[in-house]
């Protein structure tokens, strides 16, 4: 998997009530997106393209367990975070939900706000490029069932295919 | 076979293995399994053609986690597509409207047990540390444990924290728990088992343990561990119906890191806004002005912590145009407080109280403030966003927040409590 996009950069300790704000939980996906990260950016959704790359701080989605924090990445047009470190549970949400999330110890220094950035992702491993000045960074691969999660576009369809021992108890 | 951590050997178990070492992946199988908003999940289930849950006595539906009536009709939409499919999938325990707090429930109705597993649906399932057991939050993947029982885990290693002492009066766990989260930070535990031992531990009772093991999650802990003892058979064996075996650690095991605190010293502390690692000492910012104050949520909702309140209040009016919510954690909880007067004391004073819910923490029901208002609570979370635009939230121990709503200011509980004094 590849993606390349512009970097928007977020701190430490970003956590789910930042990014899906309780008073917009019941709204509608575009009035949602407009007022996901406002409490430390305002108007984010204005300043992402399609394919864009979030890069987060320490502890990147800590906090409740809401799935529209993951889920509003994508709404926004990120095509991965790349994280110092990722909260455990959003990590295993972001996984199940097939968006990309993945710590990089070093990120934030390699990549600051607005550089080009490619991430490569696969079965050796991970590869983040910051496109402005060729500078790469090395992330350890990631477990063949995260692998096959991504691929899949998350834990639904790769449930109903039955694979990687991710199936319902035969009834 | 080398020495293992009880969080080791209650995933070994759980998994079929003989042995497991942190950073492995393993496959357990769970023994209970909550959800407060289950509704998407079941209709997922639906529309995938499932006829049933993988065993309906593991299930816990805790409807009355985030609200004790429904706030929209949205939300009772909701409740009532989840009730329908609960009854079409032979889900057996549904705690609805006005019954409390999840977990909690989880706990108290004998559905886990020490050495069991849980995965629950909400980030505070670190809390069945508290009675020895291995829980974890599992949210993005609740249907496959709906329908298979069992799901992947990543063995995590074990940080000890060892309490000695006896707190001073006038300061609780809670107390503790902010110090805890000063030195450890909010992702000093990431992805780790967080253990609570020592003297100070033994002396606190179950529910009072909850409080450190709920704010594990603060910490970025997986999951918590307090070795089960007296107390902690003493609490399950009159709600577990089942045989069970608790885990200890092996001696010898292994931790990651070992960190030992001497209690006495603690003072009253609050989490400023607007992360609850965010600890001062009640002294530093007494006087601050406050608009609510609220007992309740995970971590302040046991009976202790409303008795804790009512000490502080009781023969004395809560200040005028302060709101001083008071939510029991469960139904349990509100009839120990309605038999015991702690309740009676408490609207005496000028406290609402409301049915058993998680109270005004994350704003999904009632007691919103409005923006430029200020608010003191027991509950775990101050975050920007949570209880709204533009509030500001400080989190204390019942005790702390008490005090507050009598002066209307962040004020130090030692004042109003017999024997207490204000260093």
């Amino acid at each position: 998997m590849k993606f390349a996009g512009k970097a928007i950069k977020m701190g430490d300790d970003i956590n789910t009530d930042i990014i899906a704000p309780t008073n917009y939980l019941r709204a509608d996906g575009e009035e949602f997106k407009r007022h996901s990260f406002e409490a430390v950016r305002s108007n984010l959704y204005k300043d992402v393209t399609p394919g864009d790359i979030l890069i987060g701080g320490r502890n990147f989605g800590c906090g409740s367990h809401r799935l529209q924090a993951s889920l509003v990445l994508k709404s926004l047009g990120f095509s991965v975070v790349i994280a110092e470190s990722l909260a455990r549970l959003y990590f295993r949400n972001c996984i199940s939900l097939g968006v990309p999330a993945i710590a990089m110890p070093g990120v934030t220094q390699l990549v600051q706000e607005g550089d080009r950035v490619e991430v490569v992702l696969s079965e050796s491993g991970v590869t983040l490029t910051n496109l402005e000045n060729g500078k790469k960074l090395e992330g350890t691969p990631l477990p063949p069932l995260v692998m096959a999660l991504l691929e899949a576009g998350g834990f639904i369809p790769l449930m109903k295919k039955g694979s990687h021992g991710i199936r319902p108890k035969s009834s | 076979m080398s020495s293992h951590t009880a969080t080791e050997k209650i995933l070994a178990r759980a998994s079929g293995k003989k042995e497991v070492s942190p950073g492995d992946i393993v496959t357990a199988k769970i023994d209970v399994c909550f959800s407060h908003s289950p509704w998407n999940v079941l209709s997922n289930m639906e529309q995938m053609g499932a006829t049933s849950v993988f065993d309906p006595d593991k299930v816990v539906l805790g409807l009355s986690h985030h609200v004790f009536l429904p706030a929209s009709q949205w939300y009772a939409n909701k409740l009532d597509e989840a009730r329908r499919l609960a009854a079409k999938f032979g889900i057996k325990h549904i705690y609805d409207m006005g019954t409390g707090n999840g977990h909690i429930l989880v706990m108290e109705n004998g559905h886990i047990w020490p050495g069991g597993v849980a995965a629950c649906a909400d980030s505070h399932s670190t809390c069945y540390g508290a009675l020895g057991a291995y829980g974890t939050p599992i949210s993005g993947e609740f249907l496959q444990l709906l329908l298979a029982g069992e799901i992947w885990f990543k063995v995590p290693s074990t940080i000890q924290i060892r309490l000695e002492g006896t707190t001073r009066r006038g300061v609780c766990a809670r107390d503790v728990g902010q110090v805890l989260l000063r030195d450890v930070g909010l992702d000093g535990a990431l992805w780790r088992t967080l253990e609570f031992a020592g003297s100070y531990i033994s002396s606190l009772s179950v529910y009072q343990r909850m409080v450190l093991t709920f704010l594990a999650a603060e910490m970025g802990a997986a999951s918590s561990y307090i070795a089960p003892d007296e107390k902690t058979l003493e609490f399950v064996k009159v709600r577990v119906s089942r045989p069970f075996e608790p885990v200890y650690n092996d001696p010898g095991c292994e931790f990651e890191a070992v960190i030992e605190y001497d209690v006495s010293q603690v003072e009253p502390c609050v989490a400023k806004p607007h992360a609850p690692n965010n600890t001062a000492t009640v002294r530093d910012v007494e006087g601050t002005p406050i608009n609510q104050a609220f007992v309740g949520g995970c971590t302040g909702s046991s009976l202790e912590d409303l008795r804790m309140a009512a000490e502080v209040v009781k023969g004395r009016k809560v200040k005028k145009g302060v709101r001083f919510i008071v939510v029991p954690g469960t139904y349990h909880i509100m009839r120990a407080a309605l038999a015991d007067g702690t309740i009676e004391t408490l609207v005496r004073a000028g406290a609402i109280i409301t049915a058993p819910w998680c109270g005004p923490c994350q704003m999904m029901c009632v007691g919103w403030t409005a923006e430029g208002e200020r608010s003191i609570g027991t509950h775990p979370r101050n975050w920007p966003g949570r209880a709204g635009k533009g509030v500001e939230v400080y989190l204390a121990s019942p005790y702390t927040v008490a005090a507050s709503a009598l002066t209307g200011e962040i004020t130090d509980p030692r004042r109003f409590l017999e024997g207490g004094t204000v260093v």
